[in-house]
């Protein structure tokens, strides 16, 4: 169901959250990715509806701020379908993004960008780490070391990785 | 073993052959009701008998001495790889070969015609049968004695430059099929045929023998196989699903063969070469499959349902001698297991089960070298959080480590959001009763921190992907 794609900050210790900012109007949620990389925010967001002109319903765009959030860029498809559930980004600048649930599956998959988030890829040399999930794991990341977080039957677990996403251990 | 007690043209007199068939890497391993096949020469009024074969390879112009009857007689050895078989009768010559052998329906001792190749079939008085070249290879193993089988008046098994040495042959030194020697009187003739083949026992190479290691779902039934792996030093399990050949790892497989001997051999070790060193796996009549046993996980990828337990899957071999590089996020497959383990080869890490429920959102984040998950269960709401002290220093299991999960709201919770805020409070919202609520941990989310649920400001609840900036935590909220 396509929905409203918010941003919004807190700069205190208390939770305050300042007014919401609209990034787009058309986005499937409840899941997105965001990061900031050190002079910008960048949104990963899936497409709730198809839009003449601009992509079919469940691909994957992403979206960038320079201003602080303020104004948000075209979306650009990025090749890839599926819903973001999160990005991390390494002390390295490499951020790495979970995508789950392309083409109706329950399959997770990462996309890693080296040039902050102007383009996304995934060169995986041994193919799909995650297990299968009902509901899509997050990431986030530690230093170089990538996190990719489930929880089973109130368990929490991860997969680490410190090669941007490519390898998982 | 006595040797061949027939001379030239001698007396009709009796030998005994006999010898052990063995393979395996060191020739160790008995190896029974493999085909063999005794030539035997019949030394009936021999006389030179020129015959227009030049001799196959570099032998110059020669003769097949064609008096006499060559005979071929099939043996089998038993279950120990033993053979033994006595003659009768004034021969002049015997060789034995591994396999059935047939007489060459094409064989012609006519003269070939001028632009005849040389290595023409039709000059070999016998052949081979084609399967039995592909399943039992180079009789190197033959472990027949071969000083036992000379017969005295020349090398009983020839090749182009003259008599192969026992041992040579025994050490898998390739004679060739083709008439042999002059036959000046037959004295040197000793009529033996003999081909060795310098490759294992049974090569089913799947595809062009590269790994792409890739989970795969199983559902009915398959069958599972072996091949020899890249070096020879031990076999690979797999199986054949919709064309693609597919590595079995992660499993312990229990072989029996028709001789009755039992072997249990594991499939995980990477990239999954697995060693038989007693069954005799040409003939195995039976495999079952089973969990396997330990408390480490094997070092592969992912699992599925086998007929007795979880198999953990790699593959298919589709590609060069590299694992391919995957360029779609997702690869073509279907569902996948319900177990994980971790990905990589990585000994000693224990199984990391995924059966459990699933929580309807998830929520975590990083600061400080600890990792922070809070979680709302698919039925009946229940918000709980947990944090990881040392998640850069774990070793093993990933399930522990963790701080016990603390219960947030026991019910009716939905909606949830978390992020460490920038002085490294953890922030906790989530809607209960219609209402946004929000907690703080002040200490960084450990349990035991959680303050009080005040109003959330404003009041939402949601996020779907937060982080931090400068001085500052942001958040992300899909409403769709």
């Amino acid at each position: 169901m396509p929905g409203a794609l918010n941003f919004s900050q807190c700069r205190d210790n208390r939770g305050s959250w300042t007014t919401e900012v609209a990034i787009n109007a058309l986005a499937a949620g409840p899941w997105c990715g965001g990061v900031f990389t050190g002079n910008r925010y960048v949104c990963l967001f899936t497409l709730a509806q198809t839009v003449a002109g601009v992509g079919a319903a469940g691909q994957l765009f992403c979206t960038h701020s320079t201003d602080g959030g303020n104004i948000w860029s075209t979306p650009v498809f990025t090749g890839y379908t599926g819903y973001c559930s999160g990005i991390a980004r390494t002390a390295q600048g490499i951020l790495v993004a979970a995508v789950w649930g392309a083409g109706g599956t329950t399959h997770t998959g990462f996309l890693q960008s080296r040039n902050g988030g102007e383009g996304w890829n995934n060169e995986f040399e041994f193919g799909l780490a995650m297990p299968d999930l009902p509901l899509p794991p997050t990431v986030t990341a530690l230093q170089d070391t990538v996190f990719c977080v489930w929880v089973s039957g109130n368990v929490p677990q991860f997969l680490a990785s410190s090669d941007g996403g490519v390898t998982w251990w | 073993m006595p040797a061949i007690s027939a001379g030239y043209c001698g007396a009709a007199a009796s030998f005994t052959l006999s010898g052990q068939y063995r393979r395996g890497r060191y020739l160790t391993i008995p190896h029974e009701n493999v085909p063999l096949t005794l030539f035997l020469k019949r030394c009936t009024g021999p006389v030179r008998k020129p015959c227009a074969h030049p001799r196959v390879g570099t032998v110059s112009v020669g003769e097949y001495c064609s008096d006499g009857e060559i005979e071929i007689m099939p043996l089998t050895t038993d279950c120990a790889g033993n053979y033994s078989v006595t003659v009768v009768g004034s021969y002049l010559a015997a060789a034995l070969a591994v396999g059935p052998w047939v007489a060459n329906p094409a064989f012609s001792c006519g003269s070939p015609p001028a632009a005849d190749n040389p290595a023409n079939a039709a000059w070999l008085p016998f052949v081979r049968d084609p399967a039995s070249i592909a399943r039992y290879g180079c009789p190197r193993d033959i472990g027949a004695s071969g000083t036992a089988i000379s017969s005295g008046l020349g090398d009983l098994i020839n090749d182009e430059t003259g008599g192969i040495s026992d041992a040579s042959v025994i050490n898998g030194l390739c004679g060739y099929i083709a008439p042999t020697g002059v036959c000046s009187e037959c004295q040197n003739t000793t009529g033996a045929f003999f081909v060795t083949r310098p490759t294992a026992i049974t090569v089913v190479r799947p595809g062009d023998g590269t790994v792409q290691y890739q989970a795969q779902s199983l559902s009915g039934s398959y069958t599972l196989d072996f091949y020899d792996n890249f070096t020879g030093a031990g076999v690979v399990a797999y199986y054949v699903k919709d064309g693609s050949f597919y590595q079995v790892g992660g499993a312990m497989v229990h072989l029996t063969d028709s001789c009755g001997r039992t072997e249990t051999i594991g499939t995980a070790s990477y990239p999954g070469v697995s060693q038989i060193g007693n069954v005799d796996w040409p003939n195995i009549v039976s495999v079952t499959v089973s969990n396997w046993v330990g408390e480490c996980s094997p070092p592969l990828y992912t699992s599925f349902a086998g007929p007795e337990g979880p198999l953990f899957v790699s593959g298919p071999l589709t590609a060069a001698t590299r694992p391919r590089i995957l360029r779609d996020v997702y690869p073509a497959v279907p569902t996948l297991t319900d177990l994980c383990i971790n990905a990589f080869p990585s000994f000693g890490i224990r199984l990391q089960t995924c059966t459990g429920e699933t929580p309807e959102r998830l929520q975590a984040d990083t600061h400080d070298e600890r990792l922070a998950v809070s979680w709302l269960t698919a039925t009946g709401g229940t918000l709980r959080t947990a944090v990881h002290l040392s998640p850069l220093r774990h070793i093993g299991n990933s399930a522990e480590g963790w701080e016990a999960a603390e219960v947030v709201e026991s019910a009716g919770a939905d909606d949830i959001g978390m992020a460490y805020l920038p002085a490294r409070a953890l922030y906790l919202s989530y809607m209960l009763g219609g209402a946004a609520k929000r907690r703080l941990n002040p200490m960084a989310g450990a349990a035991g921190g959680w303050g009080l649920a005040t109003a959330a400001v404003p009041a939402v609840s949601r996020h779907s992907a937060s982080g931090r900036a400068e001085g500052q935590a942001f958040r992300f909220r899909a409403l769709g």
